[in-house]
């Protein structure tokens, strides 16, 4: 849907199957990356309850529930490619086996190699080395300033996750006053605020990553990017967040 | 030019073959868009029996496909345009309908478009009056005053819910029907008016 059509009058107007029939043939016409997005949107809780239905079938193999949420992501996203809404298979029906073959196989990888990492810590990795693109070789000072701009990268990143929420109240409640329970949650409340005001394709980059969780290698999909350019974007935005928040350090 | 288009004749048997109750049939039109694959009637026909089947891809092609040969023809454009506006695509429609708002004042489909822009805005007083007017004007094509009564229904119902305007959400069900009724038929009984060729 457009950015005009959000309102109760489109509402009354809009046909589900034009809808979903319009996203598809922008993706082969049109704004690729929009309709791309709201066609992922539309399936991803499809195939995340794929993933824990088959992670409920098969679980304790190497995998954890997050990690086959993300190859059944991966999987979506190919299958989003490739299906050609001409034909008569509705795109359910395409995806599913593909969905569930690419679960099962990641599955099995893991299972032999017992995967010793979890989403999680490949997401940290993802966001360390981006951020350590920049601390090239310099002087003692430029070196130490870019182990700073890593740290506070890092720590910026903790806050955005969606958990962070939870933790933010432990850690306010475990402040030494008051004041800075209340600054910290100021701080919280503005980082969101920042991050809702970034500038695109900033805004959707970080927006995937930290509230929806997906990996860099999954929204380089999603936006038609590489992922080393996620990974410039995710730098940059952590940047312009960092400077913004300046006043708080 | 005269020879892209299909005799009238032509053109008035498919209209009643396409009239019969259960005819959802691409093939006569096909027959003749391979003799007259420039006439934009054709196109727009078999952009409507493809709404109809619910393809709705290769109907929004077809319809493209006449506004793209003709843009003049003003029927087609404002049938496109709310196709458009059924997927979703509000900008889209707006666009597609910008020819007919220099239109004059007094012709039904500017003043219809006019009503579905207040539409898109939450607008449903505003657009209420002007699909009223619209319908006074619409003297030509009867079929759609019927779909536009029934959105103006849907409009009225959600004004006296008290849902008018933005943050209202649930729907009822009867009002998807509805408003699914009038986005799939108003593309059917449409096939009047000529397209202007120049």
């Amino acid at each position: 849907m457009t950015a005009l059509a959000s309102g109760e009058g489109m509402r009354l107007l809009i046909d589900g199957e034009r809808e979903e029939a319009a996203e598809w043939r922008r993706l082969r016409t049109g704004a690729r990356r929009s309709a791309r997005e709201a066609l992922f949107a539309r399936y991803r809780e499809f195939a995340r309850h794929m993933a824990l239905r088959e992670f409920g079938r098969i679980s304790g193999m190497g995998l954890e529930a997050t990690d086959c949420v993300h190859e059944a992501y991966e999987a979506l996203l190919v299958c989003i490619e490739r299906y050609d809404p001409d034909r008569a298979i509705p795109f359910t029906g395409y995806a599913r086996p593909r969905i569930q073959g690419a679960i099962r196989n990641a599955l099995a990888k893991a299972s032999e190699a017992r995967a010793s990492f979890n989403a999680r810590r490949r997401a940290e990795r993802e966001r360390l080395a981006s951020l350590k693109r920049k601390a090239k070789a310099g002087s003692e000072e430029d070196q130490m300033e870019a182990l700073r701009e890593v740290v506070v990268g890092m720590a910026l990143g903790f806050i955005l996750e969606d958990n962070a929420e939870e933790e933010v109240h432990s850690i306010a409640s475990d402040a030494p006053s008051a004041f800075d329970g209340a600054a910290w949650k100021q701080m919280v409340k503005v980082l969101g605020e920042k991050l809702a005001n970034l500038p695109d394709p900033e805004h959707s980059v970080m927006d995937y990553h930290y509230k929806q969780g997906l990996r860099f290698t999954e929204i380089a999909s999603l936006l038609g990017l590489s992922r080393g350019r996620i990974s410039q974007i995710h730098t940059k935005a952590l940047a312009r967040m960092r400077k913004s928040i300046a006043k708080f350090r | 030019m005269a020879e892209q288009l299909a005799p009238d004749s032509d053109i008035e048997q498919l209209v009643a073959t396409l009239s019969a109750p259960d005819a959802d049939d691409l093939a006569p039109i096909d027959t003749l868009l391979q003799r007259y694959p420039d006439d934009p009637r054709l196109h727009f026909m078999r952009g409507s029996v493809l709404a109809g089947q619910s393809e709705h891809i290769k109907a929004h092609e077809a319809l493209s496909r006449a506004v793209e040969i003709a843009p003049d023809y003003a029927i087609a454009r404002y049938q496109l345009g709310f196709f458009e506006l059924t997927s979703g695509e509000a900008d889209r429609a707006l666009a597609t309908w910008g020819p007919l708002l220099r239109a004059p004042k007094d012709n039904y489909l500017r003043v219809f478009v006019e009503g579905m822009v207040h539409v898109i805005r939450d607008e449903f007083a505003e657009a209420i009056a002007k699909f009223e007017q619209g319908i006074t004007l619409n003297q030509e094509n009867l079929p759609m005053n019927g779909d536009i009564e029934l959105l103006m229904r849907e409009l009225k119902a959600k004004m006296d819910a008290g849902t008018d305007g933005p943050g209202a959400s649930d729907k009822p069900q009867d009002d998807e029907d509805a408003a699914a009724t009038s986005a799939t038929s108003l593309l059917l009984g449409q096939l009047g008016g000529n397209p202007t060729k120049h």
